[in-house]
């Protein structure tokens, strides 16, 4: 076989494969990286958002002048902290070590924010329990001994 | 030689570039987990620094010193503040009226490629300061 023929044998062996080859890798192997890419930000996402949220609730129910005042700022707090990231989620609070002592000197206010956060691109047809990934966050902050209770 | 070299598949340059992808894509995803690590670390430091800033020197105060805290106690109720939770306590530096408390925590990397260590640790700090109201 001449040097000529073996090039031109060699040259036809490359048509038109290699764009429908990258075309198929890609999306094989593309499309489902992308996707567990897009679910994992969106867990870290709650997860920041779910973690402040419960920090900047517990702060403002302390500094609230009386329990009732201190659920309605700390649900404020955590919504804003929520909606930043476009979050929704439960805010639960805890008074330890007991109920009643809300406010009160040597206590203090644990909040749990829960959130199940969709995979992305699921059809709402199919239903929200579809593979949720749960997030939660929770903060215990103290009132303090030495100072009058609310 | 020319057509020689040129030989050669598309899905192993392909494969080769979705690796390199894959690896940024590592750093990316444990870097913002350490970031989430690092801000939960600081927000339980908070917690424990405004814990160890309740102990009080008792008998110094009710004899008519300064608001001081006391060392041990202090660092009784950072232990205690943290009790469950996977952080050891760096130190509980107590100045005076206030205290400075120092967390670290171990956290293993999710996304780890083979034969890399999956381990790095996050650190935090607070300080809190108990004060007599005027």
């Amino acid at each position: 076989m001449s040097r000529h023929r073996r090039q031109r044998q060699g040259r036809r062996l490359q048509h038109g494969s290699a764009s429908v080859e990258f075309v198929w890798v890609t999306l094989i192997l593309l499309v489902p990286f992308v996707y567990v890419l897009l679910a994992v930000f969106e867990t870290q996402r709650a997860a920041y958002a779910v973690s402040t949220a419960s920090k900047s609730a517990a702060r403002a129910y302390l500094l609230a002048p009386d329990t009732a005042t201190g659920e309605q700022r700390a649900r404020q707090a955590a919504r804003v902290a929520l909606e930043d990231q476009g979050v929704e989620a439960r805010v639960t609070f805890r008074c330890l070590p007991s109920a009643a002592a809300c406010l009160q000197p040597g206590s203090s206010v644990e909040v749990t924010v829960r959130s199940v956060q969709p995979l992305p691109l699921t059809p709402s047809v199919l239903g929200d329990q579809l593979g949720g990934i749960a997030v939660d966050g929770s903060h215990r902050e103290p009132f303090g001994t030495f100072r009058e209770g609310r | 030689m020319r057509t020689r070299a040129e030989h050669g598949n598309i899905s192993v340059t392909t494969i080769g570039f979705l690796v390199l992808v894959g690896l940024m894509t590592v750093v990316v995803v444990n870097a913002s987990s350490a970031f989430l690590a690092k801000q939960e670390l600081n927000h339980l430091a908070d917690g424990a620094a405004l814990s160890a800033a309740d102990g009080l020197d008792e008998a110094g105060f009710y004899a008519g010193t300064d608001v001081r805290l006391e060392p041990s106690r202090a660092r009784e109720l950072v232990t205690r503040y943290l009790v469950g939770r996977p952080v050891q306590v760096v130190e509980v530096v107590v100045d005076a009226d206030t205290v400075r408390v120092a967390l670290e925590r171990d956290l293993r990397l999710r996304l780890v490629p083979p034969g890399w260590d999956d381990s790095t640790r996050v650190t935090a700090e607070a300080t809190s300061q108990l004060r007599e109201r005027p």
